[in-house]
């Protein structure tokens, strides 16, 4: 299972997506990139019909979500998923290289594989 | 003491299929009328704000304007901030007269989205609202983005997608009353729920269109001509984040604190505005922002609406009375510009009628993903 990289703010301990020059909580510039697990709940989620960008998981329908990684609930990742999911669900998200595309799969579908 | 700043003059074009205009056309159609509505001369003429335009990018896009429309101004800046680049013009050209670095400043808005967009414009655009690292190689763009937002707030509240075509439904209403409107045919909540899906809980009737159009301001240190003096008496602004995955947990914060500053700044509290104009790129739009700002209770915006609290007629808070985003249609950064135009116009008209309603209005947009928020308020009768 392919972790998601984050960065981790020395200062404060916050954790964000990667990619910016200081911590957006507290202005810390030391951010440590580290990469946690992907479990995560789902916080929102809209079935996209109409798009006008191609989705790694296919072709419209499919499902964009929000969610929040249980190893730092202050991030918030948005991915996709063929399946229609349910805000409060647990998932698991995944990355090939640590950004997008991130991918939502079941927690069975985890175990299963 | 602060110095004042005042609107004297406000004016936009027609919104819709408008074939045969550039960018620049409508630009200058607006901001003719408006100049010739403030009675000003092009010589008073010494600040110039200008809006991007998706279908005409330009490095300079207040120089280019300012040379084909014969401005020679001692300051001329191109603004950037999605869809608060209206208000966020209007604002700055109120600090710039406080300021003293202007006494007329000319804002400006128009573009050509529907007649001369192309499809590679269309991808940029969309691309510079998501994150190109973490978002857009997930595919879906800003209408999903604006769902994702609507399903959280949906979930926590307990609002549904008929609370939400609501708004479609007045702001259609609104239209139907308006000259220069693109949409005027009325439509029903059913309608809103049985048109197609784009990304739910939205539907094509909860989002607003692509137009051409232009809208123009002029802004003054002091009321000019025989018209009604209408005084910026606040603004306020909060830019967030940019990208939806790096919002706060209450992604409309940044409405909340530009209300705040704005009302603060006037002096005047949101229960006493008499008139409001709010952004609605999408009803969600629409919904969150008027709970941020104070206009209505957290979830309490559909029964507001099917109390007429909002009608343009007979409503005590009069909303978007032009049909707004949704109706009247969305250009750009005319699009926004286009709310402050219409409120110019009605308080005009309560003035002139001597109207019992208090000469207060409250105006917010936000642009992005409820990313860069402006709030401004106007009060008549100074
Ligand atoms: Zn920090």
């Amino acid at each position: 299972m392919n972790p998601i990289a984050v960065e981790i703010c020395d200062t404060c301990g916050r954790a964000q997506l990667t990619g910016g020059y200081a911590c957006r909580s507290c202005g810390g510039t030391a951010l440590c990139s580290k990469p946690v697990a992907g479990d995560c709940v789902v916080t929102a989620v809209t079935k996209v019909d109409r798009s006008p960008i191609e989705s790694p998981v296919g072709t419209v329908p499919f499902y964009l979500a929000m969610v929040t990684l249980d190893a730092t609930p202050e991030v918030r990742v948005m991915a996709v998923c063929a399946e229609a999911v349910e805000i409060g669900q647990p998932m698991t998200v995944t990355s090939s290289d640590g950004l997008a595309p991130y991918r939502l799969e079941a927690l069975s579908c985890k175990r299963d594989t | 003491m602060t110095a004042s700043a005042y609107i004297s003059g406000a004016a936009m074009t027609a919104f819709g299929k408008l074939p045969g205009f550039s960018s620049l056309d409508l630009q200058a159609r607006a901001a003719e009328e408006a100049l010739q509505e403030s009675g000003l001369a092009r010589g008073d003429i010494d600040g110039l704000l200008v809006g991007y335009a998706t279908t005409a990018p330009h490095l300079m896009p207040a120089t280019r304007f300012a040379e084909a429309f014969g401005l020679r101004p001692s300051c001329a800046y191109g603004i950037s901030v999605g869809g608060a680049t209206g208000l966020a013009m209007v604002a700055l050209a109120r600090h710039l007269v406080a300021a003293g670095a202007a006494r007329n400043v000319l804002v400006v808005a128009g573009e050509n989205r529907r007649s001369g967009q192309s499809g590679a414009s269309v991808t940029r655009t969309l691309s510079e609202v998501g994150d190109p690292l973490h978002e857009v190689p997930n595919g879906a763009s800003v209408p999903a983005y604006y769902a994702l937002a609507a399903s959280e707030y949906m979930h926590r509240t307990g609002v549904s997608e008929e609370d939400l075509a609501e708004l479609a439904v007045l702001m259609r209403r609104h239209a139907v009353a308006t000259e220069g409107a693109q949409f005027r045919d009325p439509i029903t909540v059913d309608d809103v729920m049985a048109s197609r899906p784009i990304a739910t809980p939205l539907k094509l009737l909860d989002c607003c269109s692509v137009s051409d159009g232009g809208a123009s301001v002029v802004v003054s240190g002091a009321p000019s001509g025989s018209r009604t003096a209408l005084r910026i008496a606040g603004t306020g602004e909060s830019h967030r984040h940019q990208h939806m995955s790096s919002a706060p947990q209450d992604i409309a914060e940044g409405a909340r604190i530009a209300a705040a500053a704005a009302l603060r700044m006037s002096g005047h509290s949101i229960d006493q505005m008499g008139r409001a104009a709010i952004y609605d790129s999408f009803t969600i739009t629409l919904m969150m922002l008027l709970e941020a700002c104070g206009l209505s209770e957290p979830g309490g915006t559909a029964a507001d609406a099917r109390a007429g609290r909002f009608d343009r007629d007979g409503g005590t808070l009069p909303l978007n009375t032009h049909g707004g985003l949704l109706s009247y249609g969305h250009s750009g950064v005319s699009g926004g510009l286009a709310h402050l135009v219409e409120m110019v116009r009605r308080m005009r008209e309560d003035e002139a009628s001597a109207s019992s309603r208090t000469p207060l209005s409250f105006l917010h947009a936000d642009g992005g993903v409820f990313s860069s928020h402006v709030s401004l308020v106007l009060e008549g009768g100074a």
